[in-house]
């Protein structure tokens, strides 16, 4: 069974830096700061629902 | 946040039990609800419980007054972020305590477009359906989104703040029951999507349909089941729904394969699981038995010996409390049960004493004793 979250509404890390063309040496900052609030609008989507 | 040396202890009881090694007492785990907090502490649900502050005063409160292991209360729905939304799922009765009607946010003609993408058509179709100001679409719905989306996190940020706070001061385990809240996919698509009648109907009509629109949630749910706080002893809560009210060979092929992946996914990432097994699943122990070792349930129903010869050895049991005849029944008969079921499952460890229901009002119990209960197994559950 699939695990890997694929949507048109969901970027994964690489998705989300190509997005903000964010440069490569910025990875290690714009991981938390840019994918993280990615990660918790899944969060909030589903609480809307349970 | 230095933890306290009684704060250090309690954590040990946890990390014990859900390590499966016994512990040196039973703990002692507690599933209130918030609103249980603001009546004990003297306020009013139609007025306090719009404010996260009154809530955390009362949970505290509660938690200094009732002998448990944990922080006493689980504070997991926010009026005030269901008001912002227009929200149709939650809504305040009329004594203000929040009600749970039946809503259908998925269309059955839907399916096919859920299947190929859920997230898409969660925001598309089924929150404008649910959320009434999210519905308006515009700048209303965007003002309406925004808003809910900084109170949630506003406010779980205040909770899991205060908690370790009041937990540490208390001499309360800094581990909570519920580190993280999400249903199982089948759950997920029933309660809300497609609605207790919805899927009743579709699980005859259309089982294909349901079977891979659970698969398709499985990741969803697994998002939202792994936190950055989560791990073994900071568990996944999994409140389970739809089970006993399907035909086992329904829930063989349509709620059993997601739910045994979802609880596998997490273990795969580190986090617990303690599973609250709402109703009677006595027939499905053996189903439930081969979920990863030491995941935790929380019994409503059931027999205790039975569950504790078939799932005691290999995993962690709580619940089956009564909670009603804490109102219903004197002090000692309250007591007796406690021993009653402490003597068939606590021994060989992989036990905590708990309710059988979460602790939802006041009015609830006779809270002389819950307290007589709470004291008994805190010091009849030593080993």
């Amino acid at each position: 069974m699939n695990e890997k979250l694929k949507s048109e509404y969901y970027r994964d890390l690489p998705e989300t830096l190509e997005k903000y063309e964010v440069f490569e040496e910025a990875i290690p900052y714009a991981a938390e700061s840019l994918q993280g609030l990615e990660e918790m609008f899944i969060g909030f989507t589903m609480y809307l629902i349970v | 946040m230095e933890l306290s040396k009684e704060t250090l202890q309690t954590n040990k009881l946890f990390e014990d039990l859900y390590d499966g090694k016994q512990p040196r007492r039973i703990p002692i785990v507690s599933t209130a609800d918030n609103a249980f907090c603001l009546e004990y502490a003297g306020f009013n649900l139609k007025t306090e419980q719009y404010s996260v502050d009154e809530n955390l005063e009362a949970i505290r409160k509660a938690t200094a007054d009732f002998d448990c292991d944990a922080v006493f209360a689980l504070y997991a729905r926010f009026p005030h972020l269901y008001k912002i939304l227009g929200s149709t799922n939650f809504v305040p009765g009329a004594d203000g305590f929040l009600q749970h009607p039946e809503v259908c946010g998925l269309e059955v003609d839907e399916y096919d477009e859920f299947i190929e993408d859920p997230l898409k058509t969660i925001w598309d179709k089924v929150l404008p359906r649910i959320h009434k100001e999210i519905g308006k679409g515009g700048f209303e719905g965007q003002k309406a989104v925004s808003k809910a989306y900084h109170s949630f996190y506003e406010t779980m940020g205040k909770i899991g703040m205060a908690s370790m706070q009041m937990a540490n001061e208390l001499g309360r385990s800094t581990y909570s029951f519920v580190g993280a809240i999400s249903s199982t996919p089948f759950d997920v698509l029933s309660d809300q999507l497609r609605s207790f009648t919805g899927i009743s109907a579709d699980v005859r009509r259309r089982p294909e349909k349901v079977e891979a629109a659970a698969a398709a949630l499985l990741p969803l749910a697994l998002k939202a089941g792994i936190l950055p706080h989560s791990n073994h002893y900071n568990r996944t809560f999994i409140p389970l729904h739809m089970g006993p009210y399907l035909r086992e060979k329904d829930f063989a092929r349509l709620y059993w394969p997601s739910f045994k992946a979802y609880v596998e996914g997490l273990d795969k990432a580190g986090v617990g699981a303690n599973i609250f097994v709402e109703q009677d699943w006595m027939r499905y122990l053996d189903y439930l038995n081969e979920l990863p070792q030491n995941t935790t349930f929380m019994f409503e129903y059931g027999d205790p010996a039975v569950i504790k010869e078939k799932l005691g050895t290999r995993h962690i049991l709580t619940g089956l409390y009564p909670l009603g005849i804490l109102k219903t029944h004197t002090k000692q008969e309250c007591i007796d049960q406690a021993k009653f079921l402490i003597d068939k499952l606590a021994p060989g460890g992989r036990y905590a004493f708990g309710f059988d229901k979460c602790l939802l009002r006041l009015n609830d119990v006779n809270v002389d004793n819950l307290k007589a209960v709470l004291s008994f197994v805190k010091e009849y559950g030593k080993y």
